[in-house]
């Protein structure tokens, strides 16, 4: 296992990002929403690591509290689009023929969609919150899930232990959940967590356009927003987030990467 | 009559994150030109690994742990990898249990017999193409013009084997190596086969090894028998004189469920 | 008359496959073609056959795992309820146990379904269970990759047993095992049915396990019947010359066929003209019927007396 780089990298990226959100408060020297007129626009120094912004804000406060929404959106969004997924792909799978048909040309249509402006449209109607951002992209991003899982229910559907549940007289419900989900697990997790890289660099974009998480509540994307007009001058603010959000995606694609290629042997 | 192949005091393990598997322990055998040695054992006993040492052809995480391997009087086991280029597939000739995933899906059957042919012996394409339907016709494939042309997944598992035959026959062998080739073949196919071996065997002067799990089969193409349990050999003798009188209790015991399984 | 426990009649099944990616046309494959037969209580019937020859399917109608394209399976008056009843034992060890569950709640789950209730409570029972194919019940925690496949065979057996079956089909249960476990499920599968008054439907392609373990014999041949009759009669004197084929090949590893096993060709005549070793002109044009020939003793061939001398 240890052979295996992309693995321990993604790993140890993933649990890194992990620590810093479940101690963001013991970690930051400063509360996060503390303005502090003296200290704007302050290079990192040895009293603020990651420098100030405009407000005199800590910077890396900021990025750890940030990385709670971070984590916290992709792990409903992904539990959501999971959960929707295995339940259409299962279905469509186990029963075949024309809910099979069905079901997958739905798919077909979701996929064709582009899903980025659907969520755009979306969460300009409605007003912009953590909360909505977390469903839309659930019920975006469902589709990958459901064709996985789908494959995988084709396939064990002809072993014998799922006749055998048949034999002995088990109900569909019970063959879904008991015998074929639990088997069709591996691949769900890779894509669960690609999914994670996915709806975190989706909640960036939208709160860097300003209709994802609302200020004062930090997150990457929304500390770029401000990092945008100050480029020329306040360097760390552009970078910091810019770098903890492609670390954070390329930990999360390499954890999946590496999860499939361990499954795989 | 000399001694085509000798094994002598075989020891091979392999090394896994589990531990050491001690695969086969101190075999020794030997096998005279144009003779049939039958070996005999049940699954994980070590005789697939005996088969591939004969070839030099283990996993990486095989040692050979002592002993020699003779053909015809060089060890194959201190052999470089060129000078085996020239044994393995040329003079010693192999078949598997498996013909159709044995076989390149992709090319003719006709395609991998010339390609055999013209490796091994130098013919040019023409001749090589005469030299595979005149092995189609030994292996008693039907209309062996058309079916040259045909693929490894139009034929059934049967006929697959009577390719992986002939393509082990193309360059002409001195020693047939069989490891359990017809276990996946139902029960009429399989005795066409295994007549189809013995015909061989006559008209081509071969030497045959035949491992199997099955007792009931080297009764009918082997001379001599050697039953291995555990990497061991058990019991070594004419096969008549083993169905006869066994001396092991290992032997015994395997023949009494051989009757059961296959007494008619 | 007693009743039958299982009574097939006039039993079909067709697959329809494309030929191929383009055309539409479809080739109709008789994987069960016409079958006949009966099950009595306490009894083997043994269908005999090699690959290709329909008796999975035939395991797959009678559980009701594929419907029928046309025919009866009509159980009898002791089989209430199919899946509790009737049970099977598949082909292949190492597909036939979820591998991600533990051997205890294997044989449980069918105890939980039915919710059979009894003096004892179903952990009990299991142990029972395990103890009845001889498994050693201290390790019914474990998963099914740490058991042998003789072992997962019996653990097949202990979770076809747990609902109280009146017929178990034994899909090929022992073919894929070395000699030795072989014999030894089949004594085990031979003292469960004195035991437990059992009737067995035993597929498999082993002539000589179908003479020392059943009471009567089914030959198919691509979804045919060739031969039908008390497994003692067909070893006696059989009267096809498939049977005849099949007993040469076990016995002497001989073989007097022309040809191989013919799939998508359409055949007029008897089935098994393309391989008979005796094949005559009216064997290519008219379809043998499935005739009883001596008393109990069936054979769909024209020339049944005419080409055999006793067999022993």
């Amino acid at each position: 296992m240890l052979r295996n780089k992309l693995l321990v990298f993604g790993l140890l990226i993933v649990l890194l990002l992990a620590v810093c959100a479940f101690f963001a408060p013991y970690l930051s020297a400063y509360d996060f929403s503390q303005i502090d007129v003296d200290s704007i626009l302050m290079p990192p120094s040895s009293e603020h690591i990651l420098g100030t912004d405009s407000l005199g804000r800590d910077l890396f406060s900021r990025m750890l509290f940030g990385s709670r929404v971070s984590l916290k959106v992709g792990f409903i969004a992904v539990g959501i689009s999971t959960i929707i997924g295995c339940t259409v792909g299962s279905i469509a799978g186990f029963y075949g023929k024309w809910i099979d048909s069905v079901i997958m040309r739905f798919v077909d249509l979701m996929l064709c969609f582009p899903t980025f402006f659907l969520i755009l449209s979306v969460v300009a109607i409605l007003e912009p919150s953590i909360t909505n951002i977390m469903i839309i992209i659930g019920l975006t991003s469902w589709m990958g899930v459901a064709r996985i899982v789908r494959a995988q229910v084709l396939s064990l559907k002809e072993r014998e232990f799922i006749q055998a549940a048949h034999v002995i007289g088990a109900s569909n419900m019970r063959i879904i959940l008991k015998h074929l989900l639990p088997n069709a697990f591996g691949p769900v997790v890779v894509a669960a967590i690609l999914g994670m890289a996915y709806a975190i660099l989706v909640e960036s974009s939208l709160s860097f356009l300003g209709i994802g998480v609302q200020p004062p509540t930090p997150s990457w994307g929304n500390i770029l927003i401000e990092a945008k007009s100050t480029l020329g001058v306040a360097w760390w603010l552009t970078l910091f987030p810019g770098l903890a959000i492609f670390i954070t995606i390329l930990g999360y694609n390499m954890l999946g990467e590496g999860l499939r290629n361990w499954q795989k042997q | 009559m000399s001694d085509i192949l000798r094994i002598e005091n075989l020891s091979v393990s392999y090394y896994a994150r589990e531990g050491r598997l001690d695969a086969l322990t101190g075999i020794s055998l030997t096998l005279c030109e144009g003779g049939a040695l039958g070996i005999v054992g049940e699954s994980g006993c070590g005789k697939t690994t005996l088969a591939m040492s004969i070839a030099k052809l283990l996993p990486d995480n095989a040692k050979f742990i002592s002993g020699k391997v003779i053909y015809q009087g060089k060890n194959i086991l201190e052999l470089t990898d060129r000078q085996l280029e020239a044994i393995r597939g040329k003079q010693i000739g192999y078949i598997f249990q498996d013909a159709t995933a044995a076989l390149n899906p992709v090319i003719s059957i006709g395609g991998q017999l010339i390609e055999t042919i013209m490796n091994s012996r130098n013919l040019s394409r023409k001749y090589a193409k005469d030299e595979a339907h005149r092995l189609l016709e030994l292996v008693k494939i039907p209309d062996p013009k058309e079916h040259l042309e045909f693929y490894a997944h139009q034929f059934s598992g049967g006929m697959n084997q009577r390719v992986m035959i002939a393509l082990a026959l193309a360059s002409r062998p001195k020693l047939l190596i069989a490891d359990e080739p017809t276990s996946n073949l139902d029960v009429t196919i399989e005795a066409s086969i295994l007549e189809l071996l013995a015909e061989l065997r006559q008209k081509l002067g071969l030497s045959i090894i035949f491992i199997t799990h099955d007792l009931s089969l080297v009764r009918f193409l082997a001379d001599e028998t050697a039953v291995i349990y555990a990497g061991k050999l058990i019991e070594l003798k004419k096969t008549k004189e083993l169905f006869a009188h066994p001396k092991e209790a290992y032997t015994k015991e395997l023949l009494n469920a051989g009757m059961i399984t296959s007494r008619l | 008359m007693k009743e039958a426990l299982l009574k097939a009649s006039n039993l079909k099944k067709y697959y329809y496959i494309q030929k191929n990616f383009f055309s539409r046309e479809r080739i109709e494959i008789r994987a069960v073609d016409d079958l006949d037969f009966s099950l009595e209580s306490s009894q083997t019937l043994a269908i005999v056959g090699e690959s290709g020859c329909g008796k999975t399917s035939v395991a797959k109608l009678i559980l009701k795992l594929i419907p029928a394209t046309s025919g009866d399976i009509i159980f009898g008056s002791q089989i209430k309820n199919l899946r509790k009843d009737v049970q099977m034992v598949f082909q292949n060890p190492y597909n036939s146990l979820n591998p991600l569950m533990r051997i205890e709640d294997i044989i449980l789950e069918p105890l939980l379904i039915h919710k059979m209730s009894s003096h004892k409570s179903p952990k009990e029972r299991v142990i029972e269970l395990l103890d009845l194919v001889d498994i050693d019940s201290g390790s019914r925690f474990r998963f099914p990759k740490e058991f042998s496949g003789g072992q997962r065979q019996r653990i097949s057996l202990a979770r076809a047993l747990a609902s109280g079956p009146k017929i178990i089909v034994l899909d090929e249960p022992v073919s894929s095992l070395d000699v030795r476990i072989q014999v030894k499920i089949l004594n085990l599968l031979k003292s469960l049915q004195t035991k437990l008054s059992l009737s067995f439907l035993f597929i498999t392609h082993n002539l000589a396990v179908v003479k020392n373990f059943s009471d009567a014999c089914l030959v198919m041949y691509l979804g045919k019947i060739m031969e039908k009759a008390q497994a003692l009669d067909i070893f006696k004197r059989s009267l096809h010359p498939y049977t005849e084929s099949l007993l040469l090949a076990a016995r002497d590893k001989r073989s007097k066929l022309k040809g191989d096993i013919p799939r998508f060709r359409k055949i007029s005549g008897c089935i098994f003209n393309s391989r008979c070793p005796y094949a005559k002109d009216k064997c290519f044009s008219v379809e043998p019927k499935l005739e009883e020939k001596e008393k109990g003793h069936f054979s769909a061939c024209h020339f049944s007396f005419d080409l055999y001398r006793s067999q022993k």
